[in-house]
Order: structure tokens, then C-alpha cells, then sequence
């Protein structure tokens, strides 16, 4: 059944430059205004979707405080549209699984190589052909570090710690991943056995998808203060690690919407989409959600630790032990998760679904030592062949969007429309025709992640900057790709 | 959008697939609630791989709130057992069907999934009879 758009499109109203907004009286049931951080280009696409009727469902959930805010990468998803924040006020504000989404803690990790371009030489071919060695990727893959029953509960109440304690990384990438790579509430009782049986051979994977491990180098650089901060400098050697929880996320996320759904109308709760069903946080089921999703963040800490950890191993493979020690995690970050925080005086649960923390100078206390004083690292990742991004949050972002910034590009195209333009053969000789080394299982996969199924990167990353939510600080671009 | 009009038994069922920027929708329509059921089955199969010929069978046994619940509990249980279990199921044999209480068998062989659907969401989820049909839309995430 086709939503009614025209209150919404019709509602929309442009306040500046970068922000419009659906205001609250646009509909009976939103609580809070719905507002979105585009230009004008951007805009046009937004309305093209069905992101808007989805940002302004978001905006009738219980306890929602300030307003349903969107990144300019938002694309239509199911319940939140992908690149969403929205806070809900605790105790009794609800909890929505679907404002995480399936891959609880998808999230981005960069790491630095200790070498640049120049030294890297003609090794880009070698190190991709060991990292695709090296990383399983794509479905049904399993890892090369299967867990007992007793390791995995270890792992999804301790997150990237206990990968560190397995041999897999060391003491120093902890202290550069948000949260200390584990959230503390994770209790693996909360995990269903489904869950639990989905991701005991998965750790170490990167999935598919939109998944990925980019070999990158650094073309520009745009704040050399921080840009210090974080040990980047111009020409220098990176690796982007996208990937998540795998199917510990995806069946917590199944279990707990359904859940949930089942005791709406026992809150007296009515929701415009059944995918936004939602629990006080303070409820039972509540609780047992986020003690799950916190399992389930950690999981996916540990398993970018691991898939680190290899990328070490490759390193060391084909350029020796000593640029193996030499690679430093600059930091990683999540995208779908929701967090306890403080904002204007109160405790609020944050849901970023598509959406990236982004704190400034003033959350020092959260931020590793030598980043205080530039704020957190974000990233930013382009569409495959394309360029990422690394930013620095500002203190802006705590004023307009809940200390949050955008995570990607954002799909354009449906990966049907994607593949029916391209084919990914086509693909894989205009990448390799750059340079671009692709190591990718299915040419399918491959196409649907074509450049042109995306949104312009250089042009979300604008707004956010202009908006005074993070500032540009270097630019990264691909030498090789590894995909699902 | 791709939509198929097939012909079985005399029985013409409609699968039309839509592909969003982020997922995938299925409409369906048979003439039976339990083909309807079928033919998400069907439909999901596609997406991730059907085992080939096998004949194996898995029992399934849901109990849901509804049917439209039961339609997302299904293919849910399709998706745990392609990625837990490397049983990838082509086809489903309703035996008993009463709102949202399902037992059946999963048809299908040993695989691994092909494509990645992550889970059937509850967005747009829907089960409705009209014109001496059957209908349902369901959202997957891929």
C-alpha cells in the first residue's frame, strides 16, 4: 500500500542553505519536527524516495526529544530510512530495534601503514591477492577463527578487548576505537541461541554487500592539525575495514522486532510502520534489547579486530615484520548502534542508523588522549572506486544533530537498477583500467556497488562541513578493493 | 521491477519483485493462503539459492500473531537455516495453516547462500485477501 507522500513533500519547507524540515504539525502523530541536512542538489534526490514519510514516522515515536534528523546520504530503508539519528529520553523513551537496523555496529575501521605510495611500489597487487587470501569474504564464508560455545560468550560480552586477549591486534587499537571496542551492558544471555549459532564462525569475515577492505593512499590533506593528530599525512598507505556483526546482528535485530511488535498494544503504542516496533528502554524487553545489541556491537568490535589483525599478517606476508608493526589504527567507529548520552542536560538513548558519532573537542573525556584537542575521527567512505573522506567531529555537531554526522555516500540506485546498468566484468575492467586492483568473488557483487548507485561524496561531505558538524581533514583514494 | 504470471495446476500465482535503493520487496498473490506462503518461499529462494534438487525436509513449526507475522517468521526461519545450517530451501509444504500457527516442511538441499538477505522486515509487511485472491507484500534486507 503506497504511503500518503503529499503532507509530507508538501510540508517541506527549506530553513537555510543546508537544513529543511517537515515541522510537527505536518502530522497528527509526529512528536517532534522531521529535519534533513542537504543542498539543494541532494534535496531533489531525498524527495525522490520514500525517505521523507520515513523520517517523519520516526518523529512519532515515544519519547523522541528534539527532532528525527537526517544526514545528506539519506536513502529510503525500512522503518528508519538509512542515515538517521534520533534521541529518545530515558528511563521511559522507547528503544527501536529497527532505528539500529539488521547490522548492529556496522561501522569503519582505517588503518595506517607506516610507508607511502612511492615505497608501496608495484606491492598493491601482491598485498590485495594476501588480503583477499587472508579475509574471508562473501556469503556463507566461514572465518578462520571458529569459537566454542564459552569463547564466543567471552566475545559478545567483551567485544574488541577479547579479540586482543586471543591474539588477534594489540593493547593501542583498543585505545583508538570508540568505546574501547565494547559496550558494557552486553549480557550473552540476552543473545538467542539462533543468534548465537549464526555467528560462531563468522568472526574474522568481512561479509558482502556493501562490505568491503579498500587499500587506499592519502591525496589531500585539508587540516594539518589534525590531520598530525591522527599520524596521517600526504601520500601515506591505508586500509578502510567496512563491515559489522554479520548474523549475530541480524537474527538479534529479527528476534527483538518481533518481540516487540507482539507487546504494542499492551503499551498502548501505535506506530505508522510495524518496523519501527519499540519498547520503553526502561521495560523488560527494553533492557533485554540492548543488553543483546550491546552483544551484538561487540561482536562486530572483535570481528573488525580480527580482520585487522590479518591485515597485519598480510603486511607482514609481503612487506616484512617490521611495516607489519608499523601499521596503527587510527580509529573505528560505528554507524548503526544506539548509546546512552548526555545532551542539553539530559540522558538520552542516541539511535544512529546510517549515521556516524562525531564529537568535538568538548566530549574530551570520550576521545583518546591525541585526539582531544581535534576531536574524534569520521569516516566517510565513497562508492567503490571512488574517494573517501576522513573528518574531524566538531563541537557543532552537539547543537544541530546529536553529536552525529553522515556514514557513507548513500545509495542512488537499488542494486537491481546498479546491475542492470553495469555489468560487473564491465566494472572490474574500468576499476583495474585506474589502477585499481579488485578482488571480488561475483561480478553481480560487483556491480551493485557501482560509483553511479551512490550519491556524490564529495558533495555530502560539503554539507556536513558547511553545517559545522565535522570538518574535512584528508582524502583518501583506492589503490585496491576487496568485496563480498 | 520483474513480475512473473506463472501457471501451475491451473492455479496462476503473481510474484513481482521490486528492488529499492536498500532492499528488496516481494508481492505475491495466489489463490490460497497457504500458495501465497509458497511462493515467498519460492521467491526468497531465488535471491539466496535453492539447493539444487535435493528433496531434503526440515520441519517447521511457527506459531506467530498473524499472517502477515507468520509471512516474516518463514522466510526468517528460511534465512537461520541457509546461514546457520547451509540448508538452503527451495520450496515449503504447508500440512497445517490456521492464522498465525504454521506446520510445514522445508524442501530444499545443502548450500551456501548466494546472494546476502540479511532478514524479512515487518516495513510494509502485509496479508489481505481481495477479489477471491490472496495477497502479501513483504520487505527483505539485502
Amino acid at each position: 500500500m503506497t504511503p500518503d507522500l503529499a503532507p509530507i513533500t508538501a510540508a517541506l519547507t527549506r530553513v537555510d542553505d543546508l537544513v529543511w524540515e517537515i515541522p510537527a504539525a505536518a502530522r497528527p502523530d509526529m512528536r517532534v519536527p522531521a529535519r534533513v541536512f542537504a543542498d539543494a542538489e541532494l534535496i531533489d534526490a531525498i524527495r525522490d524516495d520514500l525517505s521523507l514519510w520515513q523520517l517523519a514516522n520516526v518523529a512519532t515515536l515515544p519519547g523522541i526529544t528534539g527532532a528525527a534528523i537526517a544526514m545528506p546520504d539519506i536513502h529510503q530503508g525500512y522503518g528508519f530510512p538509512v542515515g538517521t539519528v534520533a534521541a529518545t529520553v530515558l528511563p521511559d523513551g522507547v528503544i527501536s530495534p529497527g532505528g539500529v537496523g539488521y547490522d548492529i555496529n556496522c561501522g569503519v575501521r582505517l588503518l595506517a601503514l607506516d610507508m607511502d605510495r612511492r615505497e608501496l611500489g608495484d606491492a598493491v597487487a601482491p598485498l590485495m591477492a594476501e588480503l583477499a587470501r587472508a579475509v574471508p569474504a562473501g556469503t556463507g564464508r566461514g572465518g578462520r577463527v571458529p569459537l566454542t560455545a564459552d569463547r564466543l560468550r567471552a566475545v559478545l560480552r567483551n567485544g574488541a578487548p577479547e579479540a586482543v586477549r586471543m591474539g588477534l591486534g594489540r593493547d593501542d587499537d583498543l585505545a583508538c576505537t570508540e568505546s574501547g571496542g565494547r559496550l558494557g551492558e552486553g549480557d550473552p544471555d540476552a543473545v538467542s541461541e539462533r543468534a548465537a549459532a549464526r555467528g560462531r564462525d563468522q568472526l574474522g569475515t568481512l561479509g558482502s554487500g556493501n562490505h568491503f577492505l579498500e587499500l587506499q593512499h592519502v591525496t589531500r590533506i585539508t587540516d594539518r592539525d589534525a590531520a598530525r593528530a591522527y599520524g596521517l599525512r600526504d601520500g601515506q598507505v591505508t586500509v578502510l575495514i567496512h563491515t559489522g556483526s554479520r548474523g549475530v546482528g541480524h537474527q538479534v535485530c529479527t528476534d527483538h522486532v518481533r518481540l516487540m511488535d507482539a507487546r504494542l498494544p499492551a503499551w498502548g503504542i501505535d506506530l505508522p510502520d510495524r518496523q519501527l516496533a519499540c519498547a520503553p528502554a526502561s521495560s523488560p524487553e527494553g533492557r533485554a534489547y540492548l543488553a543483546a545489541m550491546a552483544c551484538a556491537a561487540n561482536f562486530a568490535w572483535a570481528n573488525r579486530q580480527a580482520i585487522a589483525h590479518r591485515v597485519r599478517e598480510a603486511v607482514a606476508h609481503v612487506l616484512g615484520p617490521r611495516h607489519a608493526d608499523g601499521v596503527r589504527q587510527v580509529y573505528d567507529v560505528a554507524h548503526n548502534v544506539a548509546k546512552r548520552e548526555e545532551h542539553g542536560g539530559a540522558e538520552v538513548l542516541v539511535h544512529r542508523k546510517g549515521a556516524t558519532r562525531a564529537f568535538g573537542p568538548a566530549r574530551a573525556a570520550e576521545l583518546p588522549p591525541a585526539y582531544r584537542h581535534v576531536g574524534q575521527p569520521v569516516f566517510i567512505p565513497g562508492s567503490m572506486g571512488t574517494a573517501s573522506w576522513v573528518l574531524a567531529g566538531a563541537d557543532g555537531s552537539l547543537d544541530v544533530s546529536f553529536g552525529t554526522a553522515c556514514h557513507g555516500a548513500g545509495r542512488r540506485l537499488s542494486r537491481g537498477a546498479a546491475r542492470r546498468r553495469v555489468t560487473g566484468a564491465a566494472l572490474r575492467r574500468e576499476l583495474e583500467s585506474r589502477g585499481i586492483v579488485v578482488r571480488c568473488p561475483t561480478g553481480a557483487g560487483l556491480a551493485e556497488e557501482a560509483p553511479f548507485a551512490y550519491k556524490d561524496v564529495d558533495r555530502v561531505v560539503d554539507v556536513v562541513a558547511r553545517a559545522g558538524i565535522a570538518r574535512t581533514v584528508a582524502r583518501l583514494e583506492p589503490l585496491g578493493v576487496l568485496k563480498g | 521491477m520483474r513480475r512473473a504470471g506463472i501457471a501451475r495446476g491451473g492455479v496462476e500465482t503473481v510474484i513481482q519483485r521490486i528492488d529499492h535503493p536498500g532492499e528488496l520487496e516481494l508481492r505475491l498473490g495466489h489463490a490460497t493462503l497457504p500458495g501465497v506462503y509458497r511462493e515467498a518461499v519460492r521467491a526468497l529462494a531465488r535471491e539466496i539459492g535453492g539447493g539444487g534438487d535435493a528433496a531434503e525436509e526440515r520441519p517447521v513449526a511457527l506459531d506467530s500473531t498473524g499472517p502477515e507475522t507468520l509471512l516474516a517468521d518463514l522466510l526468517n526461519e528460511v534465512l537461520y537455516l541457509a546461514e546457520a545450517d547451509g540448508f538452503l530451501a527451495r520450496d515449503v509444504i504447508v500440512d497445517e495453516l490456521a492464522d498465525g500457527r504454521m506446520r510445514a516442511r522445508l524442501v530444499g538441499g545443502r548450500g551456501t547462500p548466494r546472494g546476502l538477505v540479511k532478514a524479512a522486515t515487518y516495513h510494509g509487511l502485509r496479508v489481505w485477501h481481495a477479489r477471491g485472491r490472496w495477497h502479501a507484500t513483504v520487505v527483505l534486507d539485502v
